[in-house]
């Protein structure tokens, strides 16, 4: 409370003094209510002893007086404008170093970070102090952080601009030699501007930082710490039917309680699937999250994200590893049920289950439901004709994993659907009748797919059967025995493929089923497939490149040259570096996501830190004024006074009304006159009621002035043309901007799409969505017919289209048909020329119902407003330097269908309808 | 009386105008006229003017410079002239001053000094009139010249400056059997009006009071609360219902004025009680009939 108490700052502390006043107050209060009437009466004498019969309070009773002066206390409390936690004054002496984390966690605070950083600077420049930036993560391809410094106010600002979240742990370690290497006797006072939590050893550099001066630590508040998406590696119970798909969500301890996430299942395509909302128990972290993903769509995930956050710990990018294939164990649907332990079908069951979807049932009735691998245990002989139906499966895609054992040593002779061949009988390895030991499984190859998983070495393998040695055994074998004989052998079908693990399922010949090698081997087995049975035999296993990686936002780019492979040995182990960004690895067999919640420790908050250690908030995010609810509170304690004023003067009928209109009067007087001290702007409003009560062409500013300006004047150029020759009369040409404006006002937004195009934030993208839900129509004009003329869709203005609307809700669209109305609605017009004239005009296929058939989105690329503001120029100028046409009959063609389109966008299909004119008046003429 | 409305009117649009001496002379002057003039007629021989009687010289007696010559060269008698003897009183009138004789309930009104002043002014003029010798009490000897009653006139304009609620014994004597007329509002503790009047009433049995009151004060004519600001020490009384207390009030009021009244009676003086509301003129008839009453008696 203390602390909060120490937060709060008078802007205007000169008057508090006037609290110096509220004795004179008390005096003056204690006098009433009411002020006698003083009159002068020289009988006055005559008077004395007299008591009045009716008794009212001479004086105010004390909690009124209390009541009273609180309100005034409250008044000048309030017009002192005190703020909670208002902007800090830079402390320290000597150069200022700005240490800021930019690793993984920064993204969610790096805004209020940066926005800290620069008041900084701009306050140490005034102070004439130097400065030093310190980032935390060394940038992609890096091993350490750099420091820069001593910098001027520019160039600092420069620095800071160029930088950027990193989607990876900071490296401390390398952050203390870097600050060791500052040069000894040098005072710098640093300001660490951090996202709160303690990837490392944040004490130890804080210690080393406070020995060249003094350490300020900032951090954000609770609701901006960040959160981290972890796998769920739990193990559950066979009971746990169905086995949903989850994750963990992880945040630390000191985040706020009982907030609301939600995060989001994201589909390749970019579809969000569900989205599970879970209110943060941060006595129960990690939680898990589980999503209700509807059937044969949860392959289809590529990330979960956890919406409105940022970076890449709100991130769970998905690998094929995630992929649940669907695997059928031949066997009967209900098991054996008198020995189930020692059933091969429950090992290979218990193996799968976390990782695929699990059928027993015949291989018949398994192939019509579709799985993508069939295991054989080591089963009975199988009719010719399920054989023959297996063997279709599996050249159709299938993977068909086989387990040796004593059925299929003895029908040696019966090789087929094996990948080699085999020699009869078992080989028994341990025995009273056998002199070999037990054989271990020797260390994968690099080119196997096991390469990189490890082997327990107490897995004995007492019994196998035996390939027969061919040519091209060597090129089959996935894995060995110690003594070189093949143990697991693999032979593309055709598109599938076969893969035979040369022992049983269960424990009778080895105790390989027992060990968790075991199920990895199953896991990646299973994962194969799928894939094209005639690239597995390839030498492709061993590196796995960077596909997409990720940003420090969480967006996912294509990896730039430093970005290293992978190799397959260390993906397991792997960590998210500066090397090794998180993204997707892999290579056209297998896919690896590399997330940053895979191996990162618990979440802890900075904490322990020195008490010489200046701790504190970001300010931005809940700078208070105080003001307004002082003041409201003054106005209730008015409000209450008057009331009890009432009460008490209440008597007699004519004077309670006149008291109480009086107070009436001065209570609204005096509460207008707080209201609008405590609400300052009403201008917007002001605004809107203005862009409500005519018709306003608008446009969005895009921020490149050339472009704006353009579209300003062709806007103003077709709003006079409007006005001359149709009832459409606009009252002016505005600007929006998506993040600030409310669109809802404008019948038509032009938005002239350049490369620069900003991103937008989900508010603006809801804002525009809104705004096109709720009936408005929006033109987007890319403007580049001459630089893409024949491929348009690439060109980057198309991309930057793509950037804006791939956040939209936008129903399919389609190339203007030929006779739409847009093309009646006043001129005729057969096409729609701006400076351009060939560019196709896209528009939705299918108007939703309520829309008057008025498409959402116009999308073209003939650049109107430049054509309108070319003919301006005409007609201004006499000659045009923009004009690249040069050909006015086609500004006039553009102006034409500037107008059509107003009339469009304000009429819908109302003109679609005087098609039928000729026809009406036919029959009527009958 | 409708002159006075006039003056009231005239005073209540030009405030200075009747506190001005001469205005308040004419004011005087105006109310004097009105009163039936007639001279004090003691039927007897005396020192007159008027011719009384002519008789027979007895030398030891008479002066020889009292002989009327031209009636006695009519008969062998020697006469001699005598004329009537006309008493001349000797008048004191008394006026209160101070801040409570300021005091008026409604602004339209003259307040009690202008009115004392008025009315003391007015049995001057007719006093003089009748050639009585007049004086203020405390300011010098009686005369009944046209000079002398202008003196009175400024001296009495004078009193509202001076802060005598009661008459003073201590510093002036009244002549013995000298008429005192006071005027004033008399609301001292009636303890030390008893004692001055004892004082007074050593010196003359002839004596008018005249008690100017204010209608406020007589019936407390306020309501609601208020703070009562009094005369000099007299604290402050605020009252927070006003109309509770009228009634009390009331009675004490008139018990002091049932004092007064008994004080006056006592010394065998006339009271007469004059409220602000009432005429002046009124007033003034009642006095100069009782003035006159004891002339003739």
């Amino acid at each position: 409370m203390f602390s909060f108490l120490a937060q709060i700052v008078f802007t205007q502390p000169f008057i508090l003094s006037a609290l110096l006043a509220l004795p004179v107050l008390w005096y003056i209060l204690r006098i009433t209510p009411p002020a006698p009437k003083k009159i002068f009466l020289p009988t006055t004498r005559f008077l004395h002893g007299l008591v009045a019969e009716e008794q009212t309070p001479s004086a105010s009773p004390w909690w009124l007086l209390l009541l009273r002066l609180l309100m005034v206390a409250l008044l000048i409390l309030a017009l002192s404008r005190p703020i909670i936690n208002p902007s800090e004054t830079l402390a320290g002496q000597g150069g200022l170093r700005l240490v800021i984390d930019n690793d993984w966690a920064s993204a969610q605070s790096w805004d209020t970070q940066i926005s800290a950083a620069e008041e900084a600077i701009a306050q140490a420049a005034r102070a004439g102090r130097d400065i030093y930036i310190l980032p935390t993560t060394p940038l992609l391809g890096e091993v350490a952080p750099v420091q820069h410094g001593p910098l001027a106010e520019a160039e600092a600002i420069s620095i800071l601009r160029g930088l950027s979240p990193q989607p990876w742990n900071p490296n401390y370690s390398a952050l203390y030699e870097t600050i060791s290497k500052t040069p000894k006797g040098k005072s710098l006072h640093s300001l660490w501007l951090s996202h709160g939590l303690d990837l490392g050893d944040v004490n130890g550099v804080v210690n080393t930082l406070q020995r060249q001066g003094g350490v300020e630590y900032v951090r954000p508040n609770s609701a901006s710490l960040p959160l981290l998406l972890r796998p769920d590696n739990a193990v559950r119970s066979a009971s746990d039917k169905g086995s949903p798909i989850r994750i963990n969500l992880d945040a630390p301890k000191d985040f706020a309680q009982n907030a609301t996430i939600s995060v989001q299942a994201i589909t390749q395509g970019g579809n969000i699937v569900d989205i599970q909302s879970v209110a943060l128990d941060t006595n129960a972290l990690p939680q898990n999250v589980r999503f209700e993903i509807p059937e044969g769509q949860g392959n289809d995930l590529s990330q979960f994200k956890i919406s409105g956050r940022r970076g890449a710990g709100s991130i769970y990018l998905l690998d094929d590893q995630f992929k649940k294939r669907h695997v059928g164990i031949a066997g009967s649907a209900q098991g054996d049920e008198s020995a189930p332990l020692i059933e091969e079908t429950y090992y290979i069951r218990r193996a799968l289950e976390p990782s695929a979807k699990i059928t027993m049932d015949d291989p018949a009735k398994l192939i019509a439901e579709g799985v993508s691998v069939m295991v054989l245990p080591d089963v009975a002989a199988m009719t010719t004709e399920t054989l023959n139906s297996i063997e279709n499966w599996v050249k159709g895609g299938g993977l068909l994993l086989r387990f040796a054992g004593p059925n299929m040593a003895d029908l040696a002779n019966d090789q087929f659907l094996l990948p080699v061949q085999l020699r009869a009988g078992g080989r028994s390895l341990s025995g009273a009748l056998t002199w070999d030991e037990p054989q271990k499984i020797e260390p994968f190859a690099e080119d196997s797919p096991f390469y990189g998983l490890d082997i327990p070495i107490d897995i004995q393998i007492s019994q196998q059967i035996l390939a027969d040695p061919a040519q091209d055994l060597e090129n089959k074998v996935w894995a060995r025995l110690s003594d070189g004989t093949p143990f697991i052998t693999a032979a593309p079908l055709e598109k599938g493929m076969l893969v035979l693990i040369h022992t049983t399922a269960n424990t009778d010949w080895s105790d390989f089923a027992l060990s968790g090698l075991y199920v990895s081997v199953l896991k990646r087995i299973v994962q194969l497939a799928g894939t094209s049975g005639a690239s597995m035999t390839t030498k492709t296993f061993s590196a796995l490149d960077p596909l997409m990686i990720m940003d420090g936002y969480g967006g996912l780019i294509s990896p730039p040259a430093a970005v290293n492979p992978i190799s397959a040995k260390d993906i397991e182990r792997a960590r998210p570096s500066s090397v090794t960004p998180p993204g997707i690895y892999g290579n056209a067999q297998t896919q690896f996501a590399l997330n940053i919640g895979e191996k990162q420790d618990a979440l802890v908050t900075t904490s322990n830190l020195p008490l010489s250690v200046t701790t504190r908030e970001y300010k931005k995010d809940f700078e208070i004024d105080l003001m307004p609810y002082l003041l409201y509170a003054a106005i209730l304690f008015f409000a209450l006074d008057w009331l009890i004023m009432m009460f008490m003067l209440g008597r007699g009928l004519s004077g309670f009304r006149l008291q109480s209109l009086k107070g009436a009067v001065k209570t609204l007087l005096i509460g207008f006159v707080l209201l609008c001290i405590a609400t300052p702007a009403m201008a917007n409003e002001a605004n809107d009621i203005k862009l409500a009560s005519g018709t306003f062409l608008a446009y969005v500013k895009t921020g490149n002035s050339n472009v704006d300006s353009t579209t300003e004047r062709g806007l103003t150029r077709l709003s006079e043309v409007l006005t001359q020759r149709t009832s459409v009369e606009p009252e002016g040409v505005v600007s929006v901007d998506p993040e600030k404006d409310d669109l809802s006002f404008f019948p038509l937004i032009y938005w002239a799409v350049t490369d620069t195009q900003k991103q937008y934030s989900d508010e603006a993208l809801e804002n525009i969505q809104n705004y096109l839900d709720q009936g408005g129509t929006i033109l987007f004009d890319t403007r580049d017919q001459n630089r893409t003329l024949s491929n348009n869709i690439n060109s980057p203005n198309a991309k930057a289209l793509r950037r804006i609307t791939s956040s939209l809700n936008i129903p399919p669209i389609a190339p203007i048909p030929q006779d739409h109305v847009l093309g009646r609605s006043y001129y005729l017009l057969d096409e729609f020329p701006g400076r351009y004239s060939s560019g196709t005009l896209w528009l939705e296929q299918q108007s939703l119902g309520g829309r008057d058939n008025v498409s959402s989105v116009l999308i073209g690329s003939n650049d109107w407003a430049g054509a309108w503001a070319d003919s301006r120029q005409t007609r201004n100028n006499g000659f045009s330097i923009y004009s690249q046409s040069q050909d006015t009959a086609q500004e006039e063609q553009a102006l034409r269908f500037g107008v059509n389109l107003m009339m469009y966008a304000l009429t819908g299909n109302y003109k679609a309808d005087q098609v039928h004119i000729p026809h009406i008046l036919e029959r009527l003429g009958r | 009386m409708s002159f006075f409305k006039t003056i009231a009117g005239l005073r209540h649009t030009a405030e200075d105008e009747i506190s001005s001496l001469p205005a308040l002379v004419m004011h005087a002057e105006k109310l004097a006229d009105n009163v039936l003039q007639g001279e004090h007629h003691q039927r007897k021989v005396g020192a007159g003017e008027r011719f009384w009687q002519y008789r027979e010289y007895h030398p030891q007696s008479d002066q020889p410079q009292d002989i009327d010559w031209r009636q006695s060269a009519k008969t062998d008698e020697i006469y001699v002239k005598q004329k009537e003897w006309q008493t001349t009183r000797k008048t004191f009138i008394w006026c209160a001053g101070g801040k409570s004789m300021a005091f008026t309930s409604d602004k339209s009104r003259l307040n009690k000094q202008a009115q004392t002043q008025v009315l003391s002014l007015s049995i001057a003029l007719l006093l003089k009139r009748a050639k009585e010798q007049i004086g203020l009490y405390g300011r010098g000897q009686t005369g009944k010249s046209e000079d002398h009653l202008q003196k009175i006139a400024q001296n009495l304009f004078d009193c509202q400056n001076t802060d005598e609620y009661l008459p003073s014994t201590h510093d002036y004597d009244l002549p013995k059997h000298a008429h005192f007329i006071g005027v004033g509002d008399f609301l001292s503790p009636i303890d030390e009006t008893k004692r001055i009047f004892d004082d007074l009433g050593a010196r003359t049995s002839n004596a008018i009071i005249v008690q100017v009151l204010d209608p406020a004060e007589i019936f407390l004519s306020y309501s609601g609360r208020v703070r009562f600001q009094g005369l000099g020490n007299d604290p402050d009384e605020v009252i927070n219902h006003v109309s509770s207390i009228k009634a009390a009030y009331q009675s004490r009021i008139e018990q002091h004025i049932q004092d007064m009244h008994t004080l006056c009676q006592q010394q065998n003086w006339i009271y007469i009680l004059h409220r602000t509301d009432q005429d002046i003129a009124d007033t003034l008839l009642n006095l100069w009939r009782i003035t006159n009453e004891e002339r003739v008696a």
